[in-house]
């Protein structure tokens, strides 16, 4: 590790180490072989910068950035392995986002991001091939009202998230939901670990589109968000082990056109049109819940040890709409539970659902 | 600069966030480095559509098409045009992305969108984005509208094709007048529309509107039916009763769930010829999504293989023989003669200047230029229009109000002119799986069919 003096005199490299610890940071994000630099609203000799953006351009690849706490003016645009640290337990404000495109490993913890387009973006940078993306990690972090996404990530990023709350992104144009929580497209992967809290965003809590993977861990709570809880479209996949999604407007999981999910001890509560839906396109009309078009395509989902509670449809397979769309469904060991009805077969198109180890009351 | 507010974002800070792409010049050798030295670098068409959908494809193959075309002919000011393309999945929003995917890649002009959802999700983007947006397929007048409240901030929105939903109605409204009631002799009609909100408007004031416009046929029945009908035949039962002893039939409204009724209606034989708006039914594989249903299905749209103009035919030719891409799909979809039509378009108008819209003024010189398609001569009369494969094509100029009866107060400005005669659409019967014309009259190629168990 390389060790600079910065004003103060203090020796960066132990100060990393400090900092990484404190955090809980392992070695391999916190910067290493790089320098640490800080940033506060005060500027020198209290720390050497005044703006994020600035210290991001002055620092070497691996090094670590601390933020103390105060407002900060972005976009903040990193194109190098830097490590961001608010040092102010959430006080440490960036307004109008990050944005980081290249392929290389950022971490982002311990700041509260708003008033951006979207809260985080990531991507491959511009005329680069998509897997020139980066790795994201995003850690003790908040990203509120924010106008598109809290994190939207293109291409092929890779991000890991824990205990980050994204809450009250998005907008709506006459009546028309737009932006939510977490929008990854195009091979776009993402983890989410411990304490993710997704709710009142205004579409999605989670919309994954076109290969885009999500692997959503227990402890993870989205609910209350303009459209679904969780929408797969294109051909995303995702694996759900112990969320819940709850009081979303439409479903607490959306399956559609040739997405996979497979759920796993989680919870679809109280969701204002069904807990899972499988089947049909991701179009959405005008502020509702129904789908547009005809698209020749087939979802499928597994879900294991579920509870699927207080919906007015407890599973709908299909859309009751479209001519083309095939679903998939196994279902082992679900439990339902004050749904208007538990299960819903669209009986025009083709659709093979199983059920087992399972009591339900079919929709008429 | 003055700063625009959009969505909580100041325009300039939008720019920043766009400004992502100047992180890129410094990584790599590939960003600009694809070409051969001597070579000029492309010009980037940035495509926004519902990839997965035929209406998708379709754009993307006749835009593919015009590229070809244009680069064959030397380029674009002596660039070559490249098209990249980016999935709405139809959702407004997914839209927004689309387009901030599209920008960070290059794209220099945006075109696209098939739903409306999708363009009004997008509509925010327009002011910070600042690139032109040349729109081939939604019909809602919300775009223009707001580049008649707000011109400094949507200024860059060009609807090339459609012609906007409240000439969409009027045109519908001379359809039935001029065609189903004194061609075909038809006294009534039963309104059949799917529940959607796009559809409320012309529902609610069908009737009215018929009369208005000298029609005597007489709207007996108007059924909304919601759009996760599965079983339609109390629907088709009501309106046979309605129908009773009269001669007419079901004018439709359908965007949206266009298969399902088709395919019951025939198979049930309902005795009412479908003629009206069936967008599903613009789609080439119409006949096969409906499992043989399609015959004497009436729908409006904006092309179709009829000498519209001197390049409508070639172009229908062209799209079923080119191979490139998705070869799968040979009949345009309306969204496909439009977009067709705007990188044409964009070519006069930008060899006209002698000006590529690479920046914020040259784009502002771009828009001057195509405000000029269609403004009014001396005589009040539309001048200076383009041919396009859809018809003549001009736009309406700010200010312009009393365009249509159905909204005289409102202006459209950078809407597609209806131009009876010279831009209207046209309305297509399928006849044994073909697209034939049967209105206007002086593009019609082929006769008014009842359905094949009507006789």
């Amino acid at each position: 590790m390389r060790v600079v003096t910065l004003y103060g005199g203090i020796k960066t490299a132990i100060l990393v180490g400090i900092v990484a610890a404190v955090l809980g940071i392992g070695p391999a994000t916190a910067g290493t072989g790089g320098e640490l630099l800080r940033v506060c609203a005060d500027g020198p000799p209290t720390c050497a910068f005044t703006a994020i953006q600035e210290a991001v351009a002055a620092a070497e690849a691996g090094s670590t950035v601390v933020v103390e706490a105060g407002e900060y003016a972005g976009p903040v645009q990193i194109s190098k392995p830097v490590t961001l640290i608010g040092n102010a337990q959430g006080g440490s404000v960036i307004n109008q986002g990050v944005i980081v495109a290249g392929p290389f490993p950022v971490t982002l913890s311990g700041f509260t991001i708003t008033k951006g387009l979207n809260g985080i973006q990531a991507q491959s940078p511009p005329g680069q091939p998509a897997a020139l993306s980066p790795t994201l990690r995003v850690e003790n972090v908040q990203l509120t009202g924010n106008a598109q996404n809290g994190i939207a990530l293109f291409d092929q990023t890779q991000a890991t998230l824990s205990n980050v709350t994204i809450a009250q992104n998005g907008t709506s144009v006459l009546e028309n939901p737009i932006g939510g929580g977490i929008a990854a497209r195009d091979r776009a992967n993402v983890v989410l670990q411990d304490r993710v809290f997704i709710r009142e965003n205004g579409a999605n809590g989670v919309a994954l589109l076109n290969e885009a993977t999500a692997s959503i861990g227990a402890g993870t709570l989205i609910t209350r968000n303009g459209l679904n809880g969780i929408q797969l479209g294109g051909s995303a996949q995702a694996s759900l082990q112990g969320i819940a999604s709850r009081q979303n407007r439409c479903f607490g999981v959306a399956v559609n056109d040739s997405s996979q999910a497979t759920i796993r001890d989680g919870e679809l509560a109280g969701n204002g049109k069904a807990g899972l839906q499988v089947g049909g396109p991701s179009s959405m009309i005008f502020a509702g819940c129904a789908t547009l078009s005809d698209v020749d395509a087939r979802a499928h989902a597994t879900v294991t040890g579920t509870t699927i509670v207080g919906n007015p449809i407890g599973i709908l397979v299909g859309d009751r709409s479209k001519e083309l769309d095939r679903a998939e469904l196994d279902a082992t060991l679900v439990l339902f539970n004050e749904n208007g009805c538990d299960l819903l077969v669209d009986p025009v198109a083709p659709k093979d659902v199983a059920m087992e180890q399972t009591t339900l009351t079919p929709c008429s | 600069m003055a700063q625009s507010r959009v969505s909580g974002l100041t325009r300039r800070t939008f720019l920043r966030s766009l400004g992502a792409g100047t992180i890129a010049a410094s990584l790599g050798p590939l960003s600009a480095g694809r070409l051969a030295v001597g070579q000029e670098q492309p010009f980037v068409i940035g495509m926004a559509n519902p990839l997965a959908t035929f209406f998708g494809e379709a754009a993307e193959k006749a835009l593919s098409l015009a590229i070809d075309e244009i680069n064959d002919d030397g380029g674009l000011m002596g660039r070559p045009l490249e098209l990249i393309v980016s999935d709405t999945a139809g959702r407004a929003d997914q839209a927004p992305l689309a387009l901030q995917d599209l920008v960070s890649r290059g794209a220099q002009v945006l075109t696209g969108f098939f739903f409306s959802e999708s363009l009004i999700g997008a509509l925010p983007t327009f002011p910070a984005l600042r690139k032109l947006v040349l729109s081939t397929g939604p019909g809602s007048p919300a775009p223009t509208i707001q580049v008649a409240n707000s011109y400094e901030d949507f200024k860059f929105f060009f609807r090339v094709g459609p012609i906007n939903s409240f000439f969409i109605l009027q045109s519908t409204v001379l359809f039935v007048r001029d065609f189903l009631e004194r061609a075909l002799g038809w006294d009534s009609i039963v309104v059949f529309a799917e529940d959607a909100a796009w559809t409320t408007p012309i529902t609610s004031g069908f009737s009215q509107l018929l009369g208005s416009f000298g029609s005597e046929v007489e709207v007996v029945e108007t059924i909304r039916y919601p759009e996760s009908t599965t079983d339609f035949t109390p629907f088709f039962d009501r309106a046979t009763q309605a129908m009773e002893g009269r001669n007419g039939g079901l004018v439709t409204v359908m965007a949206h769930t266009g298969t399902r009724p088709t395919s019951q209606w025939a198979s049930q034989e309902i005795p009412l010829p479908m003629a009206g708006i069936n967008v599903q039914a613009q789609d080439g594989r119409f006949e096969e999504l409906t499992e043989g249903a399609s015959d004497s299905v009436v729908t409006f749209t904006s092309g179709a293989r009829a000498p519209i103009t001197e390049r409508t035919v070639p172009f229908v030719d062209a799209f079923a023989d080119f191979e490139d891409v998705k070869p799968e799909v040979t009949i345009p979809s309306y969204n496909a003669f439009t977009s067709y039509d705007a990188l044409f378009l964009l070519k006069d108008a930008v060899e006209r200047i002698e000006t590529l819209p690479t920046d914020e003024a040259s784009t502002d010189a771009v828009i001057k230029e195509l405000e000029t398609y269609g403004a009014p001569n001396d005589e009040g009369e539309p001048s200076k229009l383009f041919t396009g494969t859809t018809g003549e094509i001009g736009f309406y100029q700010r200010g312009e109000t009393g365009v249509t009866p159905l909204e005289p107060e409102q202006a459209f400005p950078h809407d597609v002119r209806f131009i009876p005669g010279k831009l209207t659409g046209v309305w297509i019967q399928w006849q044994d799986g073909e697209q034939e014309v049967l209105f206007p009259p002086d593009l019609a190629t082929s006769e008014f069919e009842s359905p094949p168990w009507m006789g």
